[in-house]
C-alpha cells in the first residue's frame, strides 16, 4: 500500500489514473546495441487495463523498449516481469515457450512485405489465431468468425482475398492491426500504428482503440509521434529519451514543457 | 436481380474462374506431354520405352519422382526465404564430403551429409548473427568447399574413381539402397514440412512476429537447413552437385507463377517436380540424353510456360484496364465489392469480376453494366 502511494507520487499520477495491478514490471532495465546504450535504467510499471502512451524523439529507444518487452532483444541489465513471469536477460527462453506470448500482440513499426508473398489478407489475419502456429490444432469456426470480425473492425473485409503484397502501406498496416486483434490479447503493443494511415483513418483507428480499451479492458501501449492522437486515449504518457524523462497525465501542462525541452533545447 | 440470383451469379463466376485456372494448369501439362510425344515420334518409341521394364529404369523412375517431390517441397521454402543459393553451397560442400570419402575409401553417405549440414549450419549461424550479407558467406563457403574438394582429389592415386558421378550424377545408376534412402527421405521431409507448414509460413512472413507468437524460430530455421542438406545429399548421386540445385529452384519458381496461396504453392511445386522427372526420364531414354540434364531441361520448360501464361502477370496487366472507374485488382477466386474506398462509378457500390463485367449494386438489386475492357 505504502509502496503504491510512493510510486504514485513519483509518477505524478492524478487521481483519475488507473489503479490496476502491474501487468508488466520493468526494473533497472538497460539495453545497448554493442557499446551504444539505447535504454538506460528504465523503471516502469504498466498497469492492467491501462492505456499508456509513449512519445520521444527518433532513436530515443521506443521500439527498443517494445523489443525488450517482447523478448526480441536481450537486456544488458535489469529485469522484466510480464503477467507474473520473468523474462531473463537472454532474449526469451527458446524451448520453454513462455505462456505470456499467447496474451501479448504486437504491431511493428515498419514492415515491408514482398509484393508476391504467397498469402492473402485473410491468411495474414488468421496468423493471429493459435492454430497458425500450434502444429496439432485446427482452425475452428470461431477462428474464422474472429478473423472476419477483426477485418470488419479495421474496415478491410472487402480485401480479405487480396494478396497481402498488393495492398498499400496503410492497408497493410490495418491488416497487421487486425491480425493483432485476432489474437484476442490481454496486452496490445502498437509501434506507431498511425504512421502510414491518412488522417481520417488514423483518427478512426485511434477512436477504435479507445473503444476496445474501454469495452474489452485491453491493456494498450502505443508509441506515437502525434501528441494529439496520444492525448485522445492515453491515461498516462511516458516521455522517453533513452530513459524515462517524465511520466504522468498527458494533459498535464508539464508534459508540454518537458516535450518542448527535449525536442527543442537538447 | 434478387440476392439469391446475385449469389448464384457470384457462384457461377467463381466456377468460371476456377475453370479457367484449371484449364491453364492442365494446358501446361498437355503442352509438355504433347511435346514429349511429338518429339518421341521421331524416334523408335516402342523399343526404347521397353527399357522401362528393366529394374534399373524402375529404380531411376522412383528416384527421380521422389527427388521431384522433396525438391519441390523444400524448394518452395528456399524460394520464400530468399535462400536459394544455400542449396548451391550445400551441394558443393557435399561434393567435398564425397571426395574426402573416396580418398579415405569409406562409405560416402555419412561424410556427404555431415559436410552438407556443417556448411548449412555455418551459413545459418552467420545469417542469424546478421554480421554479413547472406550471399557473402555463401560465396565464401561455396568456394572453400570446392577448393577442399579439389585438394582432396589431388591425393587420388587412381583418378578413375567415381568422383565425376558426384558432379554430374546419373539417375540410371542409382542402386537399390540409394533408392530406398531417397524414398524414405522424401516421405520424411514431405510429411514434416506439411505438418509444420503453418508455422513455416508464419516464419517466412516475418521472423520477428513469429517469435512474438511463440514460435521457436531458431529451431525451425536449423530444421529447415537440415532438411535442405538432406534433400541435396541424398539426391547428389542421382542428379549431381550442379543439377540437383535445379530441382529445388525451378519447380518452385514455376509454381510461384500460379498462386498466392501457400498450400497450393507447395502442391503445385511438387506436381511440377514430379512432372519434370517423369517427362525428363522418358525423353532421356528416347534420345539417349543425360537423364539429369533432361529432367532439368523439362522443369525449365515448365517454368517458361508458367512464366509466359502466369495468372499473376496477367492480373498485373489487367490492373489498369479492368474498369474505367477503379483500378482494382480482382483476386483469384472471390468477387470484389467496390464501395466507398473506390473513386468513381458515381460513388456507387459495384461488383466486378475478372472477366471485366461490372455490376451495380443498389440495395438488393444488381444490374449488369457490361464490359469495360476498352478503357485502358
Ligand atoms: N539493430 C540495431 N543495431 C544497432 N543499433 C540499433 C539497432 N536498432 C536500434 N539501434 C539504435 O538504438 C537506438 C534506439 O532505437 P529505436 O529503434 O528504439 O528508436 P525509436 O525511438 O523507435 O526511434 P523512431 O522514432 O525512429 O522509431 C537508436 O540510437 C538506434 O540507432
Ligand atoms: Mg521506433
Amino acid at each position: 500500500m505504502i509502496m503504491d502511494d510512493i510510486s504514485r507520487q513519483v509518477a505524478n499520477l492524478p487521481d483519475h489514473a488507473p489503479r490496476g495491478n502491474p501487468i508488466i514490471t520493468m526494473k533497472n532495465v538497460v539495453v545497448a546495441y554493442g557499446d551504444q546504450v539505447a535504454l538506460w535504467n528504465i523503471n516502469l510499471d504498466i498497469l492492467e487495463g491501462e492505456y499508456l502512451g509513449i512519445i520521444g524523439p527518433n532513436g530515443s529507444g521506443k521500439t527498443t523498449l517494445f523489443k525488450v518487452i517482447l523478448g526480441l532483444k536481450a537486456m544488458n541489465n535489469g529485469s522484466i516481469q510480464i503477467l507474473g513471469q520473468s523474462l531473463h536477460g537472454d532474449a526469451g527462453n527458446l524451448l520453454k515457450g513462455a505462456s505470456w506470448k499467447d496474451k501479448i500482440a504486437y504491431v511493428p513499426q515498419r514492415f515491408t512485405i514482398d509484393r508476391n508473398f504467397p498469402a492473402r489478407v485473410w491468411d495474414i489475419v488468421r496468423m493471429g489465431r493459435a492454430p497458425s502456429h500450434k502444429v496439432f490444432s485446427r482452425f475452428t469456426r470461431e477462428d474464422k468468425e474472429q478473423v472476419m470480425r477483426c477485418l470488419e473492425v479495421v474496415g478491410m473485409e472487402n480485401f480479405s482475398n487480396r494478396p497481402i503484397g498488393h495492398l498499400s502501406g496503410g492497408q497493410q498496416q490495418k491488416v497487421l492491426i487486425a491480425k493483432a486483434l485476432a489474437k484476442e490479447p490481454d496486452i496490445l503493443l502498437l509501434d506507431e500504428p498511425t504512421s502510414a494511415l491518412d488522417f481520417k483513418i488514423a483518427q478512426d483507428l485511434i477512436d477504435l482503440l479507445g473503444r476496445l480499451h474501454e469495452k474489452e479492458k485491453l491493456t494498450i501501449i502505443e508509441i506515437n509521434h502525434n501528441l494529439r492522437l496520444l492525448r485522445d486515449n492515453c491515461e498516462r504518457l511516458v516521455i522517453l529519451n533513452k530513459t524515462i524523462e517524465w511520466i504522468g497525465d498527458p494533459n498535464d501542462p508539464k508534459a508540454d514543457e518537458k516535450i518542448n525541452e527535449i525536442f527543442f533545447h537538447q | 436481380m434478387s440476392e439469391n440470383q446475385l449469389e448464384a451469379n457470384m457462384q457461377s463466376t467463381k466456377e468460371r474462374r476456377y475453370f479457367s485456372q484449371g484449364m491453364m494448369f492442365f494446358g501446361t501439362i498437355i503442352v509438355v506431354v504433347t511435346m514429349v510425344v511429338v518429339i518421341s515420334m521421331l524416334g523408335d518409341i516402342g523399343e526404347k520405352l521397353s527399357l522401362f521394364s528393366y529394374a534399373f529404369m524402375k529404380r531411376a523412375l522412383v528416384a527421380s519422382i521422389s527427388i521431384g517431390v522433396m525438391g519441390g517441397t523444400v524448394g518452395v521454402l528456399m524460394l520464400l526465404k530468399n535462400m536459394v543459393f544455400y542449396g548451391e553451397a550445400i551441394a558443393h560442400s557435399s561434393f567435398a564430403g564425397a571426395s574426402l570419402a573416396i580418398l579415405l575409401n569409406i562409405n560416402p553417405f555419412g561424410l556427404v551429409l555431415s559436410f552438407g549440414i556443417a556448411s548449412a549450419f555455418g551459413i545459418g549461424y552467420v545469417n542469424n548473427k546478421q554480421l554479413l550479407k547472406n550471399d557473402v558467406i555463401i560465396g565464401i563457403i561455396f568456394t572453400f568447399t570446392m577448393a577442399l574438394a579439389i585438394i582432396f582429389t589431388s591425393y587420388f592415386i587412381n583418378y578413375e574413381t567415381n568422383i565425376e558421378s558426384y558432379i554430374f550424377g546419373n539417375v540410371l545408376l542409382t542402386t537399390r539402397e540409394n533408392v530406398i534412402v531417397i524414398f524414405v527421405a522424401t516421405v520424411g521431409i514431405t510429411v514434416t514440412i506439411f505438418i509444420l507448414r503453418r508455422p513455416l509460413h508464419y516464419i517466412m512472413f516475418s521472423e520477428e512476429m513469429a517469435r512474438v507468437a511463440g514460435i521457436p524460430v531458431k529451431i525451425y530455421n536449423y530444421l529447415f537447413l537440415i532438411l535442405a542438406s538432406l534433400v541435396i545429399t541424398v539426391s547428389l548421386k542421382a542428379l549431381g552437385a550442379i543439377l540437383v540445385f535445379a530441382m529445388l529452384i525451378t519447380p518452385a519458381a514455376a509454381a510461384y507463377q500460379w498462386t498466392f496461396r501457400f498450400e497450393r504453392l507447395l502442391i503445385l511445386s511438387i506436381m511440377f517436380g514430379v512432372l519434370s522427372s517423369i517427362t525428363g526420364l522418358i525423353m532421356s531414354t528416347l534420345f539417349e540424353w543425360g537423364s539429369g540434364a533432361t529432367i532439368v531441361f523439362m522443369s525449365t520448360m515448365i517454368f517458361l510456360i508458367s512464366f509466359a501464361i502466369s495468372p499473376k502477370r496477367r492480373s498485373k496487366t489487367n490492373v489498369s484496364s479492368l474498369c474505367r472507374f477503379c483500378s482494382k485488382y480482382v483476386s483469384e477466386d472471390e468477387w470484389e465489392v467496390c464501395s466507398e474506398d473506390c473513386f468513381g462509378f458515381g460513388g456507387k457500390t459495384h461488383l466486378h469480376d475478372q472477366d471485366d463485367n461490372i455490376y451495380l449494386v443498389s440495395g438488393n438489386s444488381t444490374k449488369e453494366e457490361g464490359e469495360c475492357d476498352d478503357h485502358g
